[in-house]
This record gives C-alpha cells, sequence and structure tokens, in this order.
C-alpha cells in the first residue's frame, strides 16, 4: 500500500493568504500539493459549517488562512474567524474528535514561503495523525 | 492636450500625484532613479501609526493593491526606471525633459513636469563621532528598521538586550548644514521602539532626544503608548559613542541638563534625517532655481517655473500622509486646467446564471507548464492579451473563463477587464511542484463555476451635484477648486457670511476675500449662508439631504457630502483667562498695537492640551507663536519676550524660525508641571519651574498669550452621520493614506478632520477637491459585484448580519421587517452570510449551497 496523502481543503482569503498563496506559486516554491483551494473574500466569511462538512466528508485537514491581525481588508474578519475557530475547536474536542486537523494561520500576500512552509508542516503533522477516522468507518 | 505630464521620482508623493491624473485621462509618464517604483516605501512594511501596512486604500478606486503595482498596471501611465535626468527645458506651452535609460537617450514633450524626488536618508558615516559607519553595531534607522523585520519574520530572537536611539542625526544640525527637522524621524523612532517592545518585551529601549516632534493626527497618543509600554525617553545631546575594546559593548556619553552621564548598550540607532540627493540639486541648478535651506520656506510656491511643480518631501520634509495629501493637491492643480474626462464603461445587461461552457485560457506561460496544461486540456487556448482573450470568448460563445497565468497582477487585471463581458472568471493559483495539482485546481475551479451563480456588475447614475458643509477657508478653496474642474456645488454656511473664522483675522482677509469673489461669480455655485444642514439620509450617489433657514426648508439631492465645518480657538481652558490681560493666540493679531508698548510678553505653550485629560497637539501653536514672537522683536528688541513650553514642535523648514527666534533673544523655558500664574491688582504673576534645571522663575508679565488651540465644530456633524470622532477631530476611514475619506461618499477637510495651517489647509482642500472629481465625474460608479443579497423568504430580522457588517451596509427594512443590503456600501466580505442563522442572507458567488456542493466535489465524494 502506497504512503499515506493526506487530503486538506484550504479556505483562503482573497486578500492575504491567497495572494500569499499565488506568489508561493509564481515564486516556484515547492509545496506537496494535497491542499485544495477554495478563496474566500474574507476569514471571517468562512462558515464553520463548511469546516464540518470538508471534515465529514472525509478531508483529513482543513487549513483556515487569513491576514495579519490589524491588517484585515474588512477590518475584523480575521478576528472573528479566531473566535469561530478556536469555538469549533472545543466542540470537536467534545465531540472527541482531534482538533488540530484544523488549523488557523495568518499568512500575508507577501509571504508565499510562509505559506508553503505551512502546506508542507500541516502534511506532515496530518500523516503522523493518519486518515480522517470519519473517512475510514463512518464514526468517530 | 496630448502631451503627456511627466513625474519624476515615484515615491509616496510622486504616485499619488501621478494617479490622480492619470484617473484624470491625461497620460503620465513616471521616470525613476532607482529599479523600481514605491520610493523607501516598500522597505517599510509597517507604519506609523497603526504599527500596520495601509497603502492598499491610496489609490482613487479602493480596494486596489499597493501603487508601486498599480502604477505598472494603469492604462494612463508608462513608466521608467533605471533613469538619469539630463535635461528640462521651459518653454511657454510645453516642457522638454531628456533623460537617459540604460540602453537609449530620450526626450519628452510634455505639457507638466512634477518634481517628486524627495529625500535620501541622511549618511551616518558624516557622523563619525557617534560611530557611524566605524562599528557594526551602530545602526542606520533604515537598515536596522530592515534588519528587525528579518528577525521578525524568522522568528528569531534579537541579539542585543539594550538599544539606544539617537534622534536628530543630521538634521537640526549646523555642523553638516542641515539646519531644518526632518518632520519623521521621531514618530518612527517611536514605531521601531514599539515593535521591539512588542516582540521582545525583555529588550530595553532608550531614546535620547532633543524634542519629541509628534505633531500630527493622533501622534501624541502614540508617543504615550511608547512611554506607557515602558520605552525610556532621555531628555539629552548625545555627544559621543565609543565602542570599549574589551567588552564590546558601546558607551553612550550625553550631557543632561548641564551634567555629564555614560551609558553603555548593545547597539545603538542612529535616526537619519532627510538630505537632499545631488542629482536633485544638479536639476534645480539647471532650471535656474535658488532655494536656501537655511530660511523658513525655501519654496514660495508649488510651480516653481512656469508648468514646472514640486511636490512631496522635496517642498518641505514630510511623513508619508502629508505627502500623499501634498501629491494629490499638485495633482489637483494641474488637473484643474483641463476637461477631465475619467473612463466610462457601458453596462452590461447579461442576466445571472450558472456557467455551462468554460473556456481555458492559458496566458503568457512559461513552455513546460503551458505543454502540461495542453496534455490534460487539449481545448486550452493561447492567450496574449486581454483583448484577444475577449475575442477569443466571443468567437467560441464561452460563458465562463478560467485563466492559468503566472502573473498575479496580469492575472488581476485580467479579471477586472473581462467582468463586463459578463462572465465567471476563474483564476488559478500555481503550485509548480506537481503538475497534477494544477489539473486538479483547474478541475475543482470546473466544477466550482458550474455550481455557483455568475455575478454581474451594474451601474447607477450619478448626478453630478456635491454638498459644501462649511463657507470657512476649506470649504471655500474646494468650492472654487471643485468648479472650476465642472462640479455642481451646493454650499451651505451656518453665519450671514462666507470666509469663517479667518475673515476676522487681518492678515488673511485679503485671500479669504478672494475665494469668496470667486465662489459668488461662479454659475455652478449654490450658496445658502444662515442654513443649516437638518438630515441627511441614503448613501453615496443618492443623498437626500434637508437644508434649514430662517426664511424656507428644502431637500436637495448630491451625490458625495464633503464636511469642512472647521473649528474655533478653545476658549476658558484656565480659571485665570480674563481676555483683557490673559487671551488667546487668536486675538493676537488685532492686539498687537496695544501689546507693542509692552515690556514684557508671556507665551504660554500647550495651554491645556499634551495632558492626560486632552492628549493631543494642536500642530500650529508652536510655530503661530514664534512668528509672533519674531514680529515683536523686531518691531521692538527691548521687549523681553518668554515662551513657555513643553517640546517646541517646529518641524521641517519652521527650524529656521526656532533658530532665529534664539538669535532674537526670545527666552524659551521648558515646564513639566504647569505654570502658576496668579493676579493682583492687575499685575500678573507668572511662577515657573525649568524642567532640566530645577531654576524657578518669577515673572511679571504684562500680557499673557496662552496657545490653546481649536476646538473641532464636530458635534452635531457627528450626530447626523453617526461618525467616529478622537479628540472632537473626525476619524478618516484610513490614517495613513486614506485621510481625506471619512465613510464611502462622505469627505472630510480643513479644521474638522485635523489641526493645520491655512496653507496646509489650502493644500488639503485641493487635494479633497480632485478625489471628489474624480468620482462624481464619472457620471455613473460600478457596484461590486459579489455583494451580499437576501432571501426575503427566509429572513426573520433578527439583525445578526446588521451587527456583523463591518461597514454598516446591511440594515433592517422597517415596512417590511426583513434585512436588506445596501449594495453601494457592501464591500463583498461574507461575513453577514455566515452569521445568518436561516442562510437567508447569502454572498454572491459563495452562496452557502454552491459552497457545500464545491467542498463535496474537491473530496470527489
Amino acid at each position: 500500500m502506497s504512503e499515506f496523502e493526506p487530503k486538506i481543503i484550504g479556505f483562503l482569503c482573497n486578500w492575504c493568504t491567497y495572494t500569499g498563496a499565488d506568489l508561493a506559486g509564481t515564486a516556484r516554491i515547492q509545496y506537496p500539493p494535497n491542499i485544495r483551494v477554495i478563496r474566500m473574500m474574507c476569514s471571517g466569511g468562512v462558515d464553520m459549517v463548511y469546516v464540518m462538512k470538508a471534515l465529514l466528508e472525509g478531508a483529513d485537514g482543513v487549513l483556515i488562512g487569513g491576514c495579519h491581525p490589524g491588517d484585515c481588508h474588512y477590518q475584523s474578519g480575521n478576528f472573528k474567524a479566531r473566535r469561530r475557530v478556536a469555538i469549533l475547536k472545543k466542540i470537536l474536542q467534545q465531540l472527541g474528535f482531534n482538533e488540530d486537523r484544523v488549523w488557523l494561520r495568518w499568512i500575508s500576500a507577501s509571504e508565499g514561503k510562509k505559506f508553503a512552509n505551512t502546506v508542507t508542516e500541516m502534511v506532515e503533522h496530518l500523516k503522523k495523525l493518519g486518515p480522517n477516522p470519519l473517512k475510514l468507518n463512518g464514526n468517530i | 492636450m496630448d502631451n503627456p505630464v511627466v513625474v519624476i521620482g515615484a515615491g509616496f508623493a510622486g504616485l499619488a500625484c501621478a494617479f490622480h491624473i492619470a484617473e484624470g485621462g491625461v497620460p503620465v509618464i513616471i521616470l525613476e532613479k532607482k529599479e523600481k517604483l514605491g520610493g523607501y516605501f516598500p522597505e517599510l512594511k509597517r507604519q506609523f501609526p497603526t504599527n500596520t501596512c495601509g497603502v492598499c486604500f491610496m489609490h482613487p478606486e479602493y480596494p486596489a493593491y499597493c501603487p508601486y503595482i498599480e502604477a505598472e498596471r494603469h492604462p494612463n501611465i508608462t513608466s521608467f526606471t533605471n533613469v538619469n535626468i539630463e535635461n528640462i527645458e521651459v518653454f511657454d506651452e510645453k516642457v522638454i525633459v531628456s533623460f537617459k535609460t540604460p540602453n537609449s537617450f530620450k526626450q519628452i514633450e510634455a505639457q507638466s513636469v512634477v518634481i517628486a524626488t524627495g529625500y535620501e536618508p541622511f549618511d551616518i558615516s558624516k557622523k563619525p563621532e557617534l560611530g557611524g559607519g566605524i562599528y557594526e553595531n551602530v545602526y542606520a534607522a533604515l537598515s536596522f528598521e530592515n534588519f528587525l523585520y528579518d528577525l521578525m519574520a524568522e522568528g528569531k530572537e534579537l541579539p542585543y538586550k539594550k538599544i539606544a536611539y539617537v534622534q536628530c542625526v543630521g538634521s537640526r544640525d549646523l555642523k553638516v548644514r542641515k539646519p531644518y527637522c526632518s518632520s519623521f524621524c521621531c514618530m518612527y523612532a517611536i514605531k521601531q521602539a514599539l515593535l521591539i517592545k512588542d516582540f521582545y518585551p525583555d529588550v530595553d529601549v532608550k531614546i535620547f532626544f532633543m524634542d519629541i516632534r509628534a505633531f500630527g493626527k493622533e501622534y501624541e497618543r502614540y508617543f504615550r503608548e511608547a512611554i506607557n509600554k515602558g520605552i525610556n525617553f532621555v531628555r539629552s545631546a548625545v555627544a559621543t559613542v565609543r565602542k570599549r575594546p574589551s567588552t564590546g559593548k558601546l558607551e553612550v556619553l550625553y550631557t543632561k541638563n548641564g551634567n555629564v552621564f555614560e551609558d553603555t548598550f548593545d547597539a545603538v540607532v542612529l535616526s537619519q534625517g532627510a538630505s537632499f540627493d545631488e542629482q536633485m540639486v544638479n536639476l534645480m541648478k539647471k532650471l535656474n532655481i535658488n532655494f536656501d535651506i537655511y530660511s523658513s520656506q525655501p519654496f514660495d510656491n508649488r510651480e516653481i517655473k512656469k508648468n514646472v511643480y514640486i511636490t512631496g518631501a522635496l517642498f518641505e520634509p514630510m511623513d508619508i500622509p502629508d505627502s500623499v495629501i501634498d501629491g494629490i493637491s499638485t495633482a489637483s492643480l494641474i488637473l484643474s486646467r483641463y476637461v477631465i474626462k475619467p473612463s466610462i464603461q457601458e453596462p452590461s445587461k447579461i442576466k445571472q446564471q450558472k456557467a455551462t461552457k468554460i473556456g481555458i485560457f492559458s496566458y503568457d506561460l512559461d513552455y513546460s507548464t503551458d505543454d502540461t496544461l495542453r496534455q490534460y486540456f487539449p481545448e486550452a487556448i493561447k492567450v496574449k492579451d486581454s483583448s484577444e482573450l475577449g475575442f477569443a470568448i466571443k468567437e467560441h460563445g464561452f460563458d465562463g473563463a478560467i485563466i492559468v497565468t503566472n502573473d498575479i497582477r496580469k492575472k488581476e487585471s485580467i479579471i477586472k477587464s473581462n467582468n463586463y463581458f459578463g462572465l465567471h472568471i476563474n483564476s488559478v493559483a500555481l503550485i509548480p511542484s506537481n503538475n497534477n495539482a494544477l489539473i486538479e485546481e483547474i478541475k475543482s475551479a470546473q466544477l466550482r463555476m458550474k455550481q455557483v451563480q455568475r455575478v454581474n456588475i451594474h451601474y447607477k447614475k450619478l448626478n453630478n451635484r456635491v454638498c459644501i458643509v462649511g463657507g470657512g477657508l476649506a470649504g471655500l478653496v474646494s468650492a472654487k477648486q471643485l468648479s472650476k474642474i465642472g462640479v455642481n456645488i451646493v454650499l451651505i454656511e451656518k453665519d450671514e457670511q462666507l470666509g469663517g473664522r479667518l475673515k476676522d483675522l487681518p492678515s488673511r482677509q485679503e485671500l479669504v476675500k478672494s475665494y469668496i469673489e470667486f465662489v459668488k461669480n461662479a454659475e455652478n455655485i449654490e450658496t445658502f449662508t444662515k442654513t443649516e444642514l437638518k438630515s441627511v439620509q441614503g448613501r453615496f450617489g443618492e443623498y437626500l439631504i434637508e437644508i434649514e433657514s430662517d426664511e424656507e426648508k428644502r431637500k436637495l439631492k448630491v451625490d458625495v457630502i464633503l464636511i469642512a465645518t472647521g473649528a474655533q480657538p478653545r476658549k476658558n481652558v484656565y480659571s485665570y483667562e480674563d481676555g483683557k490681560k490673559i487671551f488667546t493666540f487668536f486675538d493676537f493679531e488685532k492686539r498687537i498695537e496695544e501689546i507693542i508698548n509692552s515690556n514684557c510678553i508671556v507665551f504660554i505653550q500647550c495651554a491645556g492640551s499634551r495632558t492626560d485629560d486632552n492628549p493631543i497637539c494642536y500642530r500650529v501653536c508652536c510655530k503661530k507663536a514664534i512668528l509672533n514672537a519674531i514680529e515683536l522683536k523686531r518691531k521692538k528688541p527691548s521687549l523681553q519676550i518668554f515662551i513657555l513650553h513643553k517640546d517646541v514642535r517646529t518641524y521641517g523648514y519652521s527650524e529656521n524660525i526656532y533658530r532665529e527666534a534664539r538669535a532674537l533673544g526670545v527666552h524659551f523655558i521648558r515646564f513639566s508641571s504647569e505654570p502658576e500664574v496668579s493676579k493682583n491688582n492687575n499685575i500678573i504673576n507668572i511662577k515657573i519651574i525649568e524642567e532640566g534645571t530645577g531654576t524657578l522663575f518669577d515673572l511679571k508679565p504684562d500680557y499673557v498669550i496662552l496657545s490653546t488651540g481649536v476646538n473641532p465644530n464636530t458635534d452635531d456633524i457627528k450626530k447626523l452621520f453617526d461618525l467616529n470622532t478622537v479628540d472632537g477631530f473626525l476619524t478618516p476611514y484610513n490614517k495613513k493614506t486614506g485621510i481625506l475619506e471619512i465613510k464611502n461618499g462622505i469627505y472630510a477637510t480643513g479644521l474638522c478632520l485635523t489641526p493645520l495651517y491655512t496653507d496646509d489647509v489650502i493644500k488639503q482642500a485641493e487635494a479633497v477637491s480632485i478625489r471628489i472629481a474624480l468620482k462624481v465625474l464619472k457620471r455613473v460608479f460600478t457596484v461590486r459585484f459579489n455583494t451580499a443579497f437576501v432571501n426575503k423568504k427566509y429572513c426573520c430580522g433578527c439583525e445578526l448580519c446588521v451587527k456583523a457588517c463591518p461597514v454598516s451596509a446591511r440594515y433592517i427594512d422597517i415596512d417590511e421587517k426583513i434585512a436588506k443590503v445596501d449594495d453601494v456600501l457592501c464591500e463583498g466580505c461574507g461575513t453577514c452570510a455566515m452569521v445568518c442563522a436561516n442562510k437567508a442572507s447569502q454572498h454572491k458567488f459563495y452562496e452557502h449551497k454552491g459552497m457545500l456542493k464545491t467542498i463535496d466535489l474537491m473530496l470527489g465524494t
């Protein structure tokens, strides 16, 4: 059996992290291809239902990328995302689900390198955690 | 008209000027000495007083990217880098600029030239006594800032535990021929110190300074924040910086209150000031312009020769907010001579629907990626530019397009320009290591486009009418400038006469009269005096205002509202102010004849300001008091004048008048505890302790002039428009670059925004008028395409979305009792859609069902 390749869904904010990801691509910085990117206008617009949905459907990890605190294009979207993710993590914990599968990171438009590093790091981390238990047998 | 405007120097002021001219429909050529545009700005990742990067708000149509990316993209701007200016010849109707690029020699016939070459940081090796250029741990501030950013980005520790900042290196220093104050060094030193404190709290920071010149909007608060965070400010003069060979540490020798002290540090940062580069000096020589940096105003006018303007830090050392204003106002001067024709696009009429036929386009890809793309998607079409793309789309009948390209900027510009085709456009982030990933990306983009609704741009019409509230100087200047450009104006003034506060000042009467004359005679200005603004409804493009005077009530429709309500001098700050012998600086001019016959005068600066209750610097008082003192001293040298102050904030070339005042024998006494003033039988007695030496001065002046600053008239306006204020002054959209916008469609200028000198008020009013004109003269404006929308069936009117919206674009419709979207204000962030429990609020292009399906498709389930 070949090595387990985790699937990551990335919800990236249009202004910072998505542009950063784009920069990583244009600068030809190498990073694993395990991430599927969904561009959002703001990390504050990421519904936690989407994160749950992705996990339920078998994503091994979810990355939410936003602007650095204070740099949000919409003033406070990233803070809202931070609060929601904190709550979501608590809920996941209660359900007995490893909350480390959901990552929230601040990556600005100029930090292509940081984006690549984050994805690499996350893939390595998820490989250690193993596949999403929901994918294997449908229960936690 | 066909000749372009040449802007020399692509720093902040130059780019601000270039953008606005280009937006007005005039071609612009930017010439830059360095390899890339942006000046020193790209090196400064964080800026005071917000400690963030706030540049994307600068361009006329926000949101936008950094100015130097915009400059490359703007259709009316051509830029040349690595340019060496050879000559500038001024003729009656044109200016010929000849310059060298690395490959060629060029001559351009320009209609006008803007010189915005700015400054160069002072070379610290000219100060060897401070260790500049000798020791490796003595840094120039700019290089230290870069060093700091690198450390912070990599998460490394700062190798120094104790850092000293030495201020005024290469400014306020006659020895190195820099007589002026560079205006921005105090603030960037505080910024760096705060950054150090935020990231490395254990590090000790000491700032050795002469005066802290935090004179800008809310800068005093920033300074106080630094003190509260434990940054040490030491008022002193630094004599030498030496390295002790045994420890490798730096010894700083400084004098404070006449005593010599010594302290050791791990690193010393020299806050370098502004100096002019030689190329600019040569250029000025060629233009036959003599400017004397020892005078208080080296340039009287921004038009130094016919059709040749200077702007930015070259005019006077200034920080970013000031240079943005300066650059825009220069653009305003140039544009007011032409009929502005902003580009107008026709609205598209295609209805919303899901994409059915999606084309894949490769745009400027490198060979190998292009090859792979074709392998998987043989139908991919190669295009060279956006017009070719549009042509291909029409030919094949696509209603969606995926663009694969290497260049972010191109991608964005294609997306922007092609929204007018009424298409789904999606771009794809490249993942170079793995071609499969690219293919996956494209597939998922395809899937998503089939799931979500296509979005469309629509337009609204404007009436070309602007309402100016306040007929003071700021209001009059903007009215004149706007009417010249061709905008219709409604000018509202509370008082019986126009002219505001300045019509009472003898020295300014002439100036104000000339503007009033123009405003009265102009055809497109409607003036309402003794009239007040009663109510405001609506939003940008469709404001409905109600004005009321004694005789009548009226309702008017306007596009934009400009607030210029100004300010009035603060009065009765102290109980001892009697208006006879002790009065405010505003009455000084009227009573000068009376004052000159006395023997002793005292000016009390910062009266009731820069205290814990009122932490604000009113910016104008220091220069005003010193100018008044000089005037008195010139007329009557025997007159004794004392200026009691907390810091002397004569920034820029005003430093020269400070020096002049001291030479004339004006006494400056610094205090930290409030002076004690008592009156006994018409004899005034002031007791004051000088801060440094502790000497007690007992003064018996004939007159006391209080520099009390100004109180902005914003109380009514604040309530009417629901605005925010700090210290009574209106808070702008962005503190660094979007200084003139308060909200979408509401602008402000003059003293209600920030305390300013008369000259600066004129500049600011000119700047705000061009920004308004560029928006209003378009006649139509585009509404953002991916706004939120509401599904009426599910909305329960719970107001969650109203609370969540960062730009107050959501409101509750009182009749229908459901939430609605103001699609003009909506910035399309999707936050309201997220908080909506019923999913009644949805975000176009990010609809809930579509998003869930997209996740499914991406995971292949």
